[in-house]
């Protein structure tokens, strides 16, 4: 087979991949989806996160091979609201000072588990694997607590305090974009969008009560 | 006191456990639950209530406040007919929502069905609406002073909220069954004029997993029962290991 069949060849079965097996935005066409979210009243916006879904059900995506992690310094949980897709991990460390143990649980529908104590210089690491909030706190500490939101796929932002947000990398193709707040004050909104390759798109979303 | 004093003493308090609730009626039972919550198995002892020379640990103050997990706020215990449905929800409750007045527990129990009349009590026409799953409403401009009603349409929390910039909400737990009450670890909730039968006995709490427990209740007899919610039903993930 000369070099120009194998070219040919590639080319054929590249097209054969089904789009379900996309899994490397950075080597594909990829846009860009900012714009803002718009509440009524003057609503803080913050610890809220937009997020992109496939219109392909069967789509799957690799998450990033990085884990996040989560502090617990101060009995507090750092970042309180921590984004991850789905596959994605999180080590939850406990870097307290003192000799203080801390057990990190949650008993939120998508993930629910239970590290156990653990003392400072040991960390604990939880897969999420399905989608969705997981509020985690401590079992021994009154007012520790925070979130994983973890979402269906890596495209996704933290919304800013003047409501903008920016989504990067996002592979051409349809999706539907949505919101979630982790003080729920209105609707969770959603919209249909579609990214081309090295162009932005636009989506301004505004949250209602109804 | 004298000990023979106590003993008697003891002795009434026994014996007034013993009997039904007086509000039983013949041909219905009657149920006690002990409502629990415990602690994380090996964690040290929860800080017991103290007198006020005991003062606290200074590890124990401000964010390192630990749970008081023998007066655990928040629980919500109801029983659910394991055959048929549960009796005609209660009669409405009433609501005060304000947003001046913050509240992070839970202010009542409701269950399905079951009229809410929400009041505004702050100073000024609010709206008040929720989004919560399932009970979702929107009450435009409700005058200071007014009210609007809601009807329960599923069980879970709801949130009331107002159009007001400060993130205060009201929170309601709507249980299946009217049989159901807001209740802390250490308290013993009664449940009286229940028809016999099987029931399952169900608690919740906003953040610990709660439990349930069969029971058959039988005519004219008090039954006890305890339940409790716990860090130690969840699944164990350790250490060295991915969960």
């Amino acid at each position: 087979m000369g070099h120009r069949e194998l070219l040919t060849l590639l080319i054929f079965t590249s097209w054969l991949v089904p789009r379900t097996a996309m899994s490397a935005p950075a080597t594909q066409p990829a846009g860009l989806v900012r714009g803002k979210i718009i509440a009524a009243g003057d609503v803080p916006l913050a610890e809220m996160v937009v997020y992109l879904e496939s219109t392909d059900p069967a789509a799957r995506f690799d998450p990033p091979a990085q884990s996040a992690k989560v502090s617990q310094k101060g009995a507090k949980f750092a970042p309180a609201l921590t984004i991850v897709s789905v596959g994605q991990t999180v080590d939850f460390i406990n870097d307290e000072d003192g000799l203080i143990e801390h057990n990190v649980f949650s008993n939120a529908p998508p993930k629910k588990f239970d590290l156990g104590m653990y003392p400072p210089g040991q960390s604990r690491s939880v897969t999420f694997d399905k989608p969705g909030a997981v509020f985690l706190y401590c079992s021994i500490h009154r007012y520790m607590d925070g979130v994983v939101f973890v979402a269906p796929t890596p495209f996704h932002s933290r919304v800013g305090a003047d409501g903008t947000y920016r989504i990067t990398d996002v592979p051409a193709g349809n999706w539907t974009i949505k919101t979630w707040q982790r003080r729920r004050r209105f609707k969770e909104a959603a919209a249909p969008v579609t990214v081309e390759a090295d162009k932005p798109t636009n989506v301004d979303l505004e949250l209602r009560r109804r | 006191m004298k000990p023979s004093l106590l003993i008697v003493g003891l002795a009434l308090l026994l014996s007034s456990c013993q009997q039904p609730p007086s509000s039983q009626t013949k041909g219905m039972a009657s149920l006690f639950v002990h409502v629990r919550a415990e602690p994380k198995t090996g964690a040290g002892p929860s800080p017991q209530k103290v007198n006020v020379y005991d003062a606290p640990k200074q590890v124990d103050r401000g964010a390192f406040t630990r749970v008081d997990y023998f007066d655990l706020e928040d629980i919500v215990v109801w029983l659910e007919p394991a055959a048929g449905t549960p009796p005609a929800p209660a009669a409405a409750m009433t609501v005060d929502v304000d947003p001046a007045k913050k509240s992070a527990s839970i202010l009542d129990v409701a269950s399905v069905g079951q009229r809410i009349v929400l009041h505004n009590a702050s100073g000024s026409s609010q709206t008040i609406y929720s989004v919560s799953d399932g009970n979702d409403f929107d009450f435009e401009s409700v005058p200071a002073g007014g009210q609007a009603e809601y009807t329960v349409r599923s069980p879970g929390l709801i949130e009331v909220l107002t159009n007001a910039p400060v993130d205060n909400s009201v929170k309601i737990y709507a249980a299946p069954s009217p049989w159901a009450r807001l209740a802390h670890s250490g308290q013993t909730v009664a449940f009286n004029k229940l028809p016999p039968g099987q029931y399952r006995l169900v608690c919740w709490h906003p953040r610990l997993p709660g439990s349930q427990v069969d029971l058959t209740l039988t005519a004219d007899h008090t039954s006890d029962a305890s339940i409790e919610v716990s860090v130690n039903s969840l699944p164990k993930i350790e250490a060295g290991v991915r969960g």
